[in-house]
């Protein structure tokens, strides 16, 4: 639209030149064209925005000179339509304002005119002023039009309405809508190029402008008279559209204002990078006022009287300040204030030679003589310390200690006198030494009997080291005089022990054949009713196949257990027997004619009881007697019976096999040791031993061993000791078994040669020998392995796989309830005459869901290959309220979450100022300080450096 | 015997007074606190539970004020106390904010809604207002220092920032002799005070008026100008005596007090002819002038070369703008499509943060004077305080969560059109449809009037660790969430639904096409039609 071109061009030109815009040039006239234009621009854009803002990017690439074409072309679909509207709004127009108008437009013209072509010539530049009046007059004038039909385009808008209403008094229409044409023609002609011959062309055929045209033409012709140098020189371009132009403008300030703007950026940037804006206080001031002691004293002037008084004083003393207080008092102390001080004043010198002229000293003196006395008052100053530390010791070890430096200090002085004089002291020594023992029997301190050993012995585990030390000192004593008492013979003492440890034993295999036989019992009961009983005794879990089974084995192995330690026992008596045949070496006819008569007699029963066969039939039953057996004598037998039993089957095997071999003998080896019994106590003792033999015929009373026990007591010095320990390893001997060996290699005294047996070597004490042989000779860790087999490897493997099962079970996402879905009773009716609930019943086949021939897939676990791990892959709960699913935001990595979070801050753990400075506020502000926006003076307030 | 015994000075246990605080041992052997994180942490929560119980934001309401719905505020620049509101029905209210009450009544300041009030930059002392009607009114603020203003002019304008209100004690009288004369009455019976004042000539002036100079009948005449031009938005230079206003007639135009026509005239502004709604001066950069317009645009323009400078056009209209005070080239815009904006004024074509929350368009916004939050009142009745800092402290800048770090609303809150963030950086003002000035508090648990140091010392650690241990899911559930209205509680998950969907769509999209043929849309790409230029 070449209009809005028109308008433009002219808002430039007036942009150009500085116009007042007060009141008359807005004319309302004027603003309406304005308003219309712009609301048809932005109708336009609303309905046509896409063509709009395509051109508009077109425009972008295109330089400034196409941009004129672009309006043109874009504006001529409307053109037909607008402009005659346009035309018909201009006619209604006034004609005042638009001559005015177009009057003051055509002066801005001249005057432009006048400065581009003054090379033209002066005769032009008049006939142009002189065709004012209602002539539009282009503002270029090109000489050299191309075309016949001369064009000129208008460049201005604005006031153009008045220009045409002038020029279009007759058929303007159709003219104008000629010079539309034409303008557009000639647009693509000679692009911007105005020609006198387009702006005539318009006008050529009206009757008013004859004189102008006649002028024009003149003007014309006269230039093309003048020929080729005009046509030459002349065309100036036409002025870029405003739309341009003001673009160019914009871009220019908004790129300056940018660059203005920009300067901010640093302080910007600091606000926003700093940790903590304070917008408080200006700091800096604050410091400077601040008031010390040394700016006071700087600056201390005497205003008033009393203060100028003092400072008179002090003045005349010498000692108005720190320097000059400090000379003198270093030249009174050096007495050499008199060469310098005499000009202190007469009257101060004087008064200090009277006072301290006699003790006057040279410096090296003082300082010599002050040496000496910080010396002295050190040295006193230590010990009198020392003194008082060592006298405030409260300790009694400290004192002890003490006592027996002392002590030693004595008996070192002692000792050397005797060497000095050896022989006279001997015999004091002596004395003194069986006072000291006589006084340690007397208080019985090496044995465990006295009242604090009792004590402590009570105490059992509770004792802490050093009294545990203590006793096992005591212990050891008494062990050693007991040594020192044994020196000549050594069998008697362990008779007492060992007698103990046989009768227990005894007692043992007693209670073991009793079980034994209580079971065989029962077995012929059990084996009697068989038929009958079996189902009534059985109930309830019982009945099942397998608790049968189970018991069974249980009962098996219950009877195996207590028949290997029967066998053991056995096997301990005849070891005794026949070691006392060995260290005997005796054997009398009468003993041969007891045994044969013991054989005869009761012998039999006790054998019996003795061989596998026996015992397999006593304990077919099998009472779950094992454990009783093993545990109701107490720890340590028990744990020797375990072991023994534990060292496996095939040596119980064989050792059933060599009882019955030996089962003839054993009877032989117990009568001889009654004998032997009988025949060393007195004639009284044999009706003991008379009794011990009618006792094992009742058997089944109770305890008939009792009365052996006691004549065993009383035998107690003659008989041998013997201990399950040495009969095991014999019995191993007999067997010959390869067992055997390895018990040689672990065992380090097991006595393993043939029927010898041997006390142990260390006689007196006999828990030591017990410890020696047996299950003790296997190795601590061993035992601890034994003690706490935990369940085969197999086992444990096993229930670790059925535990991950479970847990792949209970994380299983496709897991299905198993549980019914339908309850009975659910969904029917209840209460008094509701009918019976309906059974659920099935759904058709039809309905039923097809089930997949493939097993779904199982759902991958994280611990899927790993065999000996199990992943919980379940939340937990309790701790998913301290963890984060994700690196929060202004974080980029896991290690710099951390770092951020790490360490505390509050002040248990920071100094104070620390803490303080951790824990500052984003934004510092005083309640109701006005905060005013930055400036640039402000600016620079904070750039000049205000502190100091 | 010596018998040992603990004693301590005095001096450290006993108070020399009743008022005095209280000694307090602190232990520095770290053996004897350990776990150190889980015991602040537990104190990091017992911080947020304790920060949400003290939160209470709302201060208290102004009354005895305007009878309708109230479209523009303004904060005076230089001092904290007065305050003024401008209402649809052409009456303005001037408010002593320490007092809470109403001290001068403008009833009838213009003949239509009042559009904009403006405090000038307090070398005059004087309020102006701009209508619907086209007129731009100016008042003084403390009646009974006009005499003085006028004598005083000249020597007030070399002095910048402390000009009017350096007197303030003086003007806290002058409130009270304007109480005599009529706030006296505002309290108790108000409506009829309303009906008094259109009458006689207010002791607030008008103390001149501004028309658009108009072609034909002259400007004089009657109250109205003929050619029906309403102003919308009027802003003050902060530092000289000059004035802005936009107006339906798509121009924006720089006036002085002195002259009855404007002094510039932006009248072509990018070819536009919609309403200029919002106009504001950057109150560093002192010439730089941003405005939005009802073509959905928001454009600069520089006072001194009165040439506009560049526009943008939003997909939707803003509604409201303000520079940042702290950094000048920022400015935020609320927007009609429920969100508000930021933008760096040198790079137009996109904003450098979105921020979501409101349901409803956002009607008005004002930044905190530190220019590290500004707050927001929406169209969905809630004002919203979003910061533009990191949480971090540093490394921040334009990238902040972009989430309302709080949200601000009572049952009788109507919708919001106009809020305002104090120059103390303490309180919020908001204006609403529903008659009332609100007055809160910027940080809901703050606790208002002085502080001991112990106290303060122990509130920031509290901050402290709650900011520390924000990210842990306890502490952020507790210190994060806000009971908001039902309503909008709805609006937001239905908004969050949609997103959801649009970003599976896209996602799907994306995921089969060709590569690098279709993307994901990136918001603030979305938020900008075009640049002009």
């Amino acid at each position: 639209m070449s209009r809005r071109n028109n308008d433009n061009g002219n808002r430039r030109t007036m942009t150009k030149e500085p116009r007042i815009v007060e009141g008359k040039m807005n004319d309302s006239d004027d603003d309406e064209e304005i308003d219309e234009d712009g609301a048809f621009n932005s109708e336009d854009e609303a309905m046509y925005g896409s063509a709009f803002q395509s051109s508009s990017s077109r425009k972008k690439k295109t330089k400034m000179t196409s941009d004129d074409d672009d309006d043109g072309s874009d504006s001529d679909s409307d053109d037909g339509s607008d402009e005659n509207d346009w035309a018909g709004s201009s006619d209604d127009s006034d004609g005042d304002g638009g001559d005015d108008d177009g009057g003051q437009y055509m002066l801005d013209l001249l005057n432009n005119l006048d400065g581009e072509l003054s090379g033209v010539g002066g005769g032009v530049g008049d006939g142009k002023r002189s065709s004012g009046g209602g002539v539009g007059g282009g503002g270029r004038i090109s000489l050299s039009g191309p075309a016949s039909a001369a064009a000129i385009r208008l460049p201005e808008s604005e006031y153009q309405s008045g220009a045409l209403s002038a020029m279009t008094d007759g058929d303007a229409v159709d003219g104008y809508n000629n010079n539309n044409n034409n303008n557009n023609n000639n647009n693509n002609n000679n692009g911007n190029r105005l020609t006198l011959d387009s702006l005539m062309g318009t006008i050529a055929d009206t009757a008013n402008f004859a004189s102008v045209q006649k002028s024009m033409r003149a003007l014309s012709s006269g230039i093309n008279l003048d020929g080729g140098r005009n046509a030459r020189a002349v065309t100036t371009s036409a002025p870029v559209s405003r739309v341009v132009s003001d673009r160019a403008s914009r871009r220019v300030h908004y790129a300056s204002t940018t660059e203005d703007v920009s300067r901010w950026t640093d302080a910007i940037h600091e606000g926003r990078d700093a940790e903590t804006l304070d917008f408080r206080t200006n700091g800096g001031g604050a410091t400077t006022n601040r008031v010390t002691r040394d700016t006071l004293v700087e600056k201390f002037e005497a205003c008033n009287d009393f203060e100028r008084e003092i400072q008179d004083a002090l003045e005349k003393a010498g000692m108005e300040d720190e320097a000059r207080m400090a000379r003198k008092e270093r030249m009174r102390l050096t007495g050499e204030g008199g060469a310098e001080g005499g000009g202190y004043g007469d009257d101060n010198n004087d008064d200090d030679v009277d006072d301290l002229g006699s003790n006057v000293i040279t410096a090296e003196e003082y300082k010599k003589r002050h040496g000496e006395l910080a010396k002295l008052r050190a040295l006193m100053f230590y010990e009198e310390q020392k003194r008082h530390r060592i006298n405030k010791i409260k300790s009694k070890k400290y004192r002890k200690i003490r006592k027996r430096q002392r002590d030693r200090l004595k008996d070192g002085e002692e000792d050397a006198g005797r060497l000095d004089d050896p022989g006279g002291d001997d015999r004091e020594r002596i004395e003194r030494e069986e006072m000291d023992r006589m006084r340690e029997r007397m208080t019985l301190a090496h044995k465990n009997t006295s009242k604090w050993a009792r004590h402590m012995l009570r105490r059992g585990s509770k004792m802490d080291v050093e009294e545990r030390r203590a006793l096992s000192l005591q212990i050891a004593r008494g062990e050693e005089l007991r040594r020192k008492a044994n020196g000549v013979g050594m069998g008697v003492d362990h008779d007492g022990e060992d007698g103990t440890d046989d009768e227990t034993e005894e007692d043992l295999l007693k209670r073991a054949r009793d079980i034994l036989m209580e079971t065989r019992d029962d077995y012929i009961n059990d084996v009697g009713k068989d038929g009958d009983s079996k189902k009534g005794k059985s109930k309830g879990l019982f009945q099942l196949e397998f608790m049968k089974r189970g018991m069974e084995a249980q009962r098996t192995r219950a009877r195996d257990e207590a028949r290997k330690l029967l066998e053991e026992l056995e096997a301990n008596e005849l070891a005794g027997m026949s070691s006392d045949d060995e260290n005997g070496g005796v054997v009398d006819d009468y003993d041969v004619e007891e045994r044969k008569s013991m054989i005869g007699k009761e012998g039999k029963k006790r054998s019996r009881v003795a061989t596998e066969a026996e015992t397999n039939e006593a304990l077919p039953g099998g009472k779950l007697v094992a454990s009783s057996l093993l545990f109701g004598r107490g720890d340590g037998f028990a744990i020797k019976v375990d072991g023994n039993i534990g060292l496996g089957d095939a040596v119980c095997d064989n050792l059933t096999d060599v009882q019955r071999g030996v089962a003839g003998e054993k009877k032989k080896s117990n009568r001889n040791k009654r004998h032997k019994a009988s025949s060393r106590n007195n004639a009284g003792a044999a009706d003991t031993t008379t009794s011990n033999m009618a006792a094992p015929v009742a058997e089944e009373e109770e305890n008939p061993w009792i009365i052996s026990k006691s004549t065993k007591r009383l035998s107690k010095p003659l008989s041998r000791t013997i201990n399950i320990n040495e009969a095991a390893s014999m019995l191993v001997d007999v067997v010959g078994d390869d067992r055997d060996e390895k018990r040689k290699r672990d065992g380090n005294d097991v006595p393993s040669h043939g029927e010898k047996i041997v006390a142990p070597k260390e006689g007196p004490a006999p828990p030591v020998s017990d410890e020696d042989v047996g299950i003790v000779d296997l190795s601590q860790a061993e035992l601890v392995r034994r003690a706490f087999a935990a369940p085969a490897d197999l086992e444990a493997e096993a229930e670790f796989e059925r535990e991950k099962e479970r847990m792949k079970e209970r994380d299983d996402p496709t897991r299905k309830k198993m549980e019914e879905t339908v309850v009975s009773g659910w969904g029917s009716w209840a209460g008094a005459g509701a009918p019976p609930p309906r059974k659920h019943r099935k759904l058709p086949p039809k309905l039923v869901p097809p089930t997949s021939k493939r097993p779904a897939p199982q759902p991958k676990r994280k611990d899927d290959g790993m065999s000996t791990v199990i992943i919980n892959e379940k939340r937990l709960k309790k701790t998913a309220k301290f963890q984060l699913s994700e690196i929060p935001y202004p974080y980029r990595s896991r290690e710099e979450y951390e770092r951020a979070i790490s360490g505390s801050i509050g002040r248990e753990w920071n100094t104070i100022h620390g803490t303080k400075e951790m824990s500052r506020p984003a934004i510092l502000v005083r309640a109701g300080k006005v905060i005013q926006p930055i400036t640039k003076k402000a600016k620079k307030k904070v750039a000049t450096p205000a502190k100091f | 015997m010596k018998v040992k015994a603990l004693s301590r000075p005095k001096s450290t246990n006993v108070r020399s007074t009743n008022r005095d605080i209280r000694h307090e041992h602190v232990n520095l052997d770290p053996l004897s606190h350990p776990q150190g994180r889980a015991r602040e942490y537990a104190r990091a929560v017992t911080a947020a539970k304790l920060d949400r119980m003290f939160a209470m934001p709302f201060v208290g309401e102004m009354r005895g004020g305007h009878s309708d719905s109230i479209t523009s505020l303004s904060i005076s620049r230089t001092s904290l106390c007065p305050i003024v509101t401008g209402c649809v029905d052409g009456s303005m209210r001037i408010w002593d904010l320490q007092g809470r009450r109403c001290v001068g009544m403008l009833n009838g300041a213009h003949s239509r809604g009042v559009s904009g009030v403006v405090f000038g930059n307090g070398v005059d002392g004087r309020i102006y207002s701009c209508g619907e009607d086209g007129v731009v009114r100016s008042w003084n603020v403390f009646p009974s220092i006009i005499t003085h203003d006028d004598d005083d002019d000249d020597d007030d304008d070399d002095d910048d920032d402390d000009g009017g209100y350096g007197r303030k004690p003086r003007a806290r009288k002058i409130y009270r002799n304007s109480d005599d004369g009529r706030g006296g009455r505002t309290h108790g019976t108000s409506t009829r005070t309303d009906a008094t004042a259109t009458d006689g000539p207010s002791p607030h002036g008008p103390m001149s008026v501004y028309r658009l100079p108009s072609s034909r009948g002259g400007h004089d005449g009657g109250g109205n100008n003929n050619n029906n031009v309403a102003f919308h938005s009027i802003d003050h230079h902060w530092s000289e005596p000059r004035f802005v206003t936009s107006s339906s007639d798509a121009s924006v135009r720089v006036w002085d007090p002195e002259r009855s026509a404007p002094i510039i005239n932006f009248d072509d502004l990018w070819g536009g002819d919609d309403t200029v709604t919002v106009v504001r001066y950057n109150p560093s950069e002192r010439d730089l002038i941003a405005h939005c317009s009802g073509d959905r645009g928001v454009g600069l323009h520089d006072g001194r070369t009165s040439s506009p400078l560049r526009k943008t056009i939003m997909s939707m209209r803003a509604n409201c703008l303000e520079w940042n005070p702290m950094e000048p080239y920022v400015f935020a815009v609320g927007n009609e499509d429920h969100n508000a904006y930021t933008f760096d004024m040198r790079k137009m074509h996109r904003p450098t943060s979105i921020f979501r929350g409101h349901v409803a368009a956002v009607m008005s916004l004002s930044w905190s004077p530190t220019g590290t939050e500004f707050v927001t009142g929406g169209y969905d009745k809630t004002l919203r305080i979003f910061s533009v800092r990191k949480d971090g402290g540093s490394g921040s800048g334009p990238t902040s969560s972009g989430i309302a770090r709080d949200v601000y609303h009572t049952k009788r809150m109507q919708r919001v059109f106009c809020v305002g963030y104090t120059s103390d950086h303490k309180y919020i003002l908001s204006g609403s449809d529903d008659t009332n000035v609100r007055l809160w508090k910027a940080r809901a648990s703050e606790k208002v009037g002085q502080l001991s140091a112990r106290e303060e010392s122990s509130l920031h650690y509290r901050d402290a660790l709650v900011k520390k241990y924000a990210h842990l899911p306890e502490v952020k559930r507790i210190y994060k969430s806000r009971r908001v209205p039902k309503f909008i509680k709805k609006e937001t998950q239905a908004a969050m639904v949609q997103k959801e969907k649009r970003r599976r769509v896209e996602g799907n999209v994306v995921k089969h096409t060709r590569p690098g043929t279709a993307n994901f849309t990136d918001d603030k790409a979305k938020a900008i039609v075009k640049v002009l230029d």
